[in-house]
């Protein structure tokens, strides 16, 4: 069984880059929690990646309360806006960033409101979906792999199958049947993406189950729901924490292509995706800063996640050592 | 070798009439149920009346079953995928006036791909740890992390408006061989493509060629005197083409959502924008039949991958044999 190219490459990308950690000698005494942070700690790249996060997710919650009527209740053009006092002709309402607004302006909007704005649906989809991946993956897969023979065998071609349509293909066909709210556009990214996960899930599942204490389990008597749920699900964390912080990159990005293709979410709600469709005619005449923020925000949150990830799979990892 | 071919052709047609029994089925769950683009169409005009004569014109009057049945009578005897609801052409005339367009931009990207990323990744593994090889992988990374619409927005910013004045659009509405008399227009589209695979891909071929290098065979080779070059394109080239092969299969389906995106960016009317088109007007038929079409061609790449990594590894054409 070939794992998909993507799981491949990327395990190739995050080994490569976060080549030298030297965890696993940090981890001393005290309680599990305390081990596992300890072991996170260690890990800078890590630690700055989750103030980043944390940051966002508290910008997108808190931010537009403080401009309530502006970002929050139907997003309204506010005629006092200084934004629409630009120089540029024809497109009033996208000004260069100035003191008064710190990223510019896109269409009458301060990027920075539209960024934490944007952000509840995007990181909330984001979240939302890359939980209904997770459930969805693992207990596909935990099954497949667990109880195997002709189920396994059956499981795996529709997961084979799946895999075969595009993803993006299969995004716009679900989309276009299911709508483009909130609720429809987390099941879609949810239901479409979790084929990866099972595979994941199936081939870790697979090996824990050849384990002694697995062994020792059944010997002792104990019920197949018990050995899954006790003894595999626990083992099988640091996979998950991993695939699902993937998931959580994977399904904004998703979420990204969609809105750009202008498929997202429909005004008065954003996503990130489509702030940047918005920008992206009036880029095109030369107005950087439309698109250049949205950029960074994005390749931050995704390398962040990654780099979070790797570090809670360490910290995992170290845990399971410590046992 | 001629059994294993009709074996996974037999697999491949499995999977595809799996693929086209999803894609079929999915329009019943439709907020609306499989009558809902009847409103679309119909436009002002419909009520219960003209929604269910537009039904029973379009066969939805029939059983499941038995319009399943049509449709794939249709799609494999007669390579009729259906009527566009919108458009006043058959998905077969959409499809054969748009897919050599997206062929050709998904194949040149493709073979370029082959073309920088093996010795990309061969040269990242011969001198690994060097600053080269950091630079390439964080370079990777990048490119990784960014969703591919931004690389493309980039690319047009600093290629198109900026520093040199490459043409923002390919010839487009004209016959497909402009791709011939008019080369200058791609080279930002397929540039862009190219490298979102060549993140990937090369990384990917960096650590398949790290693995082959420790092997006994390359020392063998090495104390005999092999210069290094020789060693490197004999020995580590030739072992670690199998899973590039594999990989690069399996890939296409990522290629085929690129090219979408691509297509969306660059103004490069393909199956992309009339996959998309199709989806905002709800013209499911279309949606449908380039799904089943991009699958196909998938299932054929993966075929050719399997066949190709048959012939340059008798292990595996053993294998299958004994198996």
């Amino acid at each position: 069984m070939e794992p998909s190219s993507n799981e491949v490459v990327r395990d190739e990308l995050v080994s490569g880059v976060v080549a030298s950690r030297g965890a696993g000698t940090v981890a001393g005494t005290g309680t599990m929690r305390q081990q596992m942070w300890r072991v996170f700690r260690q890990n800078k790249l890590a630690l700055a990646s989750l103030a980043f996060v944390v940051i966002l997710i508290l910008g997108a919650v808190i931010y537009p309360f403080f401009f309530n009527g502006l970002y929050w209740k139907s997003a309204p053009i506010d005629l006092a806006n200084t934004c629409f006092n630009s120089t540029a002709p024809g497109y009033t309402g996208s000004a260069p960033p100035s003191a008064h607004h710190w990223l510019g302006c896109i269409k009458g909007y301060d990027t920075i409101g539209l960024l934490f704005y944007s952000g509840r649906f995007s990181l909330g989809i984001g979240f939302l979906s890359a939980i209904v991946t997770m459930s969805l993956g693992v207990t596909y897969g935990m099954l497949s792999g667990y109880i195997g023979g002709k189920l396994d065998a059956i499981l795996m071609r529709i997961v084979d199958m799946m895999l075969s349509i595009p993803g993006l293909y299969l995004l716009i066909l679900t989309i276009v049947l299911f709508g483009r709210s909130f609720v429809a556009l987390t099941v879609v990214i949810g239901f479409t993406g979790w084929f990866g996960v099972a595979r994941l899930m199936r081939a870790e599942t697979q090996s824990l189950r050849e384990r002694d204490y697995v062994a020792a389990a059944i010997t002792m008597g104990a019920s197949r729901q018990r050995i899954i749920y006790r003894h595999i699900l626990p083992n099988a964390m640091s996979t998950m924490v991993t695939a699902g912080t993937f998931a959580l990159g994977d399904a904004i990005l998703a979420l990204a292509g969609i809105g750009f293709l202008g498929l997202g979410l429909q005004p008065p709600q954003f996503d990130w995706g489509t702030l940047i469709q918005r920008g992206s005619d009036v880029f095109k005449l030369g107005y950087w800063w439309t698109i250049w923020p949205i950029a960074a925000l994005f390749i931050l949150f995704v390398l962040s996640t990654n780099y979070i990830g790797d570090a809670m799979r360490d910290a995992f990892e170290v845990r399971l050592q410590e046992q | 070798m001629i059994t294993y071919i009709v074996r996974r052709l037999v697999q491949s047609f499995l999977v595809l009439l799996i693929v086209m029994l999803v894609t079929f089925t999915l329009p019943y769950f439709q907020t609306g149920g499989i009558l809902a683009p009847a409103y679309s169409v119909l436009g002002t005009h419909a009520n219960a009346y003209t929604v269910h004569i537009w039904g029973v014109q379009h066969g939805m009057n029939h059983p499941y079953l038995i319009r399943f049945w049509n449709y794939l009578d249709q799609v494999v005897f007669h390579a009729n995928l259906g009527y566009s609801y919108k458009q006043n052409m058959s998905v077969w005339g959409i499809i054969s006036l748009y897919v050599p367009r997206t062929v050709w931009l998904a194949l040149s990207a493709l073979v370029l791909t082959v073309l920088i990323a093996l010795p990309l990744g061969i040269f990242q593994a011969a001198r690994r740890n060097s600053t080269f090889d950091y630079t390439a992988t964080g370079v990777a990374f990048f490119l990784y992390a960014m969703p591919s619409f931004l690389l493309c927005m980039l690319m047009l910013q600093f290629f198109s408006f900026g520093w040199i004045h490459l043409p923002a659009q390919p010839p487009n509405e004209v016959a497909p061989w402009a791709m011939f008399t008019d080369p200058v227009g791609f080279i930002l589209p397929i540039a862009c493509l190219t490298l979102l695979s060549v993140a990937g891909i090369s990384r990917f071929m960096r650590g398949t060629v790290l693995d082959v290098l420790v092997q006994d065979y390359v020392r063998t080779a090495r104390a005999k005197g092999a210069t290094n070059r020789r060693v490197l394109f004999r020995h580590a080239l030739r072992n670690a083409l199998g899973p590039i092969v594999t990989i690069l299969g399996l890939s296409l389906p990522a290629l085929f959502g690129g090219a979408l995106i691509i297509e969306s960016v660059f103004n490069y009317s393909g199956l992309g924008i009339q996959t998309v088109n199709a989806a905002v007007t709800f013209d499911v038929p279309t949606v449908l039949g380039i799904t089943v079409l991009v699958s196909i061609m998938t299932l054929l790449g993966n075929l050719l991958a399997d066949v190709f990594l048959g012939v340059v590894n008798p292990r595996i054409r053993v294998e299958v044999q004994t198996a």
